[in-house]
């Protein structure tokens, strides 16, 4: 697990994104624990303070619970999951749209370059494959 | 709680602290940052009285020092303090005469953790080692707090790598650290408050998780504000 | 306490080479310079009677016996248990300079141990006491040893032997050291702690004020000289109105004042004045 920090954002919030991201894309399942705040304050070489923050505001939005002693889990709800994935997607695409528009250029042309884009890439990892 | 309060000392005309006030939590890593001469390492002497002040207070969970709440706090210089002619596990003998917070259980995983061994010699070390060793003396002990002086000053990557896991670590658990630094880079993610001194005053003091996600900027965006600003 | 014994024990091991060396070196000269007195006197012996057939009677009259006491009150035998003395004498400063010295700065470690740091004080006076005490003994010690190196050479007839007490008797410096009545022993080491307190005390004046506490230990120094033999300036003024008992109990107790006053300035000195 290895985190390429942003100096100038807060760092519990990154770490709570990188869990988004892995709950997403599947690298994290429902259900798993994960590291205790000591475990990942190690790993990720930040103050454990920090992952204890970072780990309340995931417990808040219940991305993960907690039972009892127990290591933390990863939340079974997969309508939570779903909810995830989709307020990433929106993020990505919000993030997208206001750099995109800002530059001025026909939806059209948008919808064009995005699907010669994938295209290439859906090529190269087909490449990649054989 | 570490405390001090307009804590000010001269050296013959020279004032070298002007009024230093500031807190640090138990549980929290304190960083007190500045360029050399900026009176890190006097403060830090202060708080062990090796070195007089004149004004001001200082007080440990609300005590003055003590022989008392000298068992509360351990020190780590940027020097060595102990015999060089010792033998690491004669240091560890030593420390166990004298300290009943002296825990040689630790003393033993922190030493497994640097990759030390107690038959090496004291004056034989590296620099790099040195200051590991001197790291271990204050951790292996059941201290509240830890006051360390520039551990990472004039060593290696891989050392300064090491040490900077120590922070991260059960070994600094749920205890009080001031740590004072030169150079942020390596901990600015492990700190929790960052002190900001020049000349012997305190410019600012702030939360650097807080000033990350209140304001966007980084410890060294901060600094170079207070300092070039 | 049991600290303060660690502590003791701790400064006493530092200095035991060096003492260890000390030791021997005084024995080995003593003893050369018995063996070089008693095999001097030998050839001498079988010069005079042997060779020249002088009378037993007429040798002791003319030379006297051989005895220890010949040897007790010569300098090269009397050399190096005063080496040994001021050795110990110079280690009165280095037992504390020693700690600031060098790379490693053990006086950080010293001042941070959980005692109160008058305790340093103290240990480092009772390890200077226990070599000062320790020399003596050794020297008692010794000196039946050398006496039988004597008695190995010399044959009996020709050997004036002393007793113990009769060898200390002539032994100028350990008489001084080790006299004869308990009172003399109390006023001699009285003394003794007086002044290593004072020079002690110097020491850490300069260590907390550095180069002004060079002026102000000199200062001190030569003040608390001037209180214990101020009972001789009013003697002086008074034109010999004290008998010259009075005059040593008043100095014994102003070095008792000037010891005390000492011990507690060396405490605030060493709580709120000293600096690593």
């Amino acid at each position: 697990m290895a985190i390429r920090f942003d100096k100038r954002e807060a760092v519990y919030i990154q770490v709570i994104r990188y869990f988004k991201e892995q709950i997403a894309i599947g690298k994290i399942k429902s259900g798993q624990e994960i590291p205790s705040r000591r475990e990942l304050a190690q790993q990720l070489k930040i103050n454990p303070n920090t992952v204890q923050r970072a780990y309340k505001e995931m417990e808040e939005e219940g991305l993960i619970y907690t039972d009892g002693n127990k290591p933390s889990i990863i939340t079974e709800d997969t309508n939570r999951i779903k909810e995830i994935r989709e307020s990433l997607i929106t993020e990505a695409i919000d993030h997208f749209v206001e750099r995109i528009t800002s530059l001025q250029i026909p939806k059209e042309q948008i919808l064009q370059l995005v699907q010669s884009k994938l295209n290439e890439l859906s090529k190269e990892s087909e490449k990649n494959h054989d | 709680m570490i405390k001090l309060n307009g804590v000010e000392k001269k050296y013959g005309r020279k004032s070298i602290l002007n009024g230093v006030t500031f807190e640090a939590e138990k549980g929290q890593i304190t960083c007190l940052i500045g360029i050399n001469g900026a009176g890190k390492t006097t403060i830090l002497q202060s708080i062990m009285g090796l070195t007089p002040y004149k004004k001001g207070e200082i007080t440990i969970d609300g005590e003055k020092l003590s022989p008392k709440v000298m068992e509360k706090i351990t020190y780590i210089p940027d020097a060595m303090t102990l015999l060089p002619k010792m033998r690491i596990k004669d240091a560890f003998q030593f420390m166990r005469d004298f300290y009943q917070n002296w825990n040689d259980e630790r003393a033993k995983e922190i030493l497994a953790f640097f990759k030390l061994k107690e038959e090496e010699r004291i004056s034989q070390l590296s620099k790099g080692n040195t200051a590991k060793v001197n790291l271990l003396m204050g951790l292996a002990m059941d201290a509240d707090y830890i006051l360390m002086d520039e551990p990472f000053s004039g060593i290696d990557i891989f050392s300064r790598e090491q040490i900077a896991d120590v922070f991260s670590s059960h070994l600094v658990e749920d205890r009080g650290v001031i740590i004072t630094t030169h150079e942020i880079s390596d901990i600015e993610h492990l700190i929790d408050k960052a002190v900001l001194l020049d000349n012997g005053v305190v410019k600012k003091e702030f939360m650097t998780e807080q000033v990350r996600e209140d304001e966007g900027k980084s410890v060294i965006d901060v600094m170079r504000e207070v300092y070039q600003g | 306490m049991k600290l303060f014994g660690k502590l003791v024990n701790f400064e006493f091991r530092r200095f035991l080479p060096i003492y260890i060396i000390l030791l021997i070196a005084v024995f080995l000269i003593q003893a050369a310079d018995v063996a070089f007195y008693a095999f001097m006197m030998k050839s001498e012996i079988t010069e005079a009677v042997v060779k020249h057939g002088i009378s037993k009677e007429r040798f002791l009259l003319d030379n006297g016996y051989v005895s220890m006491s010949n040897i007790l009150s010569s300098s090269t035998f009397t050399l190096p248990i005063v080496m040994a003395a001021v050795t110990i004498f110079i280690y009165i400063l280095f037992i504390w300079y020693r700690d600031w010295l060098g790379k490693n700065t053990f006086i950080y470690r010293l001042l941070m141990l959980p005692v109160k740091r008058i305790q340093l004080f103290f240990s480092k006076g009772a390890t200077i006491l226990i070599l000062v005490f320790g020399l003596v003994a050794y020297q008692v010690a010794i000196l039946p040893a050398l006496h039988v190196l004597l008695k190995l050479i010399i044959p009996v007839d020709y050997r004036a032997d002393l007793s113990i007490q009769g060898m200390i008797e002539n032994f100028y410096y350990l008489k001084f050291l080790l006299p004869e009545n308990f009172i003399d022993f109390v006023i001699n080491y009285g003394f003794g702690i007086t002044l290593v307190i004072v020079l002690f005390t110097m020491i850490l004046i300069e260590r907390s004020y550095r180069f002004r506490g060079i002026f102000m230990a000199a200062f001190y120094g030569i003040g608390s000289l001037i209180l214990v033999f101020s009972p001789y300036i009013l003697q002086g003024i008074m034109k010999g109105y004290f008998y010259e008992n009075e005059l040593l109990w008043l100095q014994f107790a102003i070095a008792i004042v000037v010891s005390i006053l000492s011990v507690f300035f060396s405490n605030h000195l060493l709580n709120r004045k000293i600096r690593v």
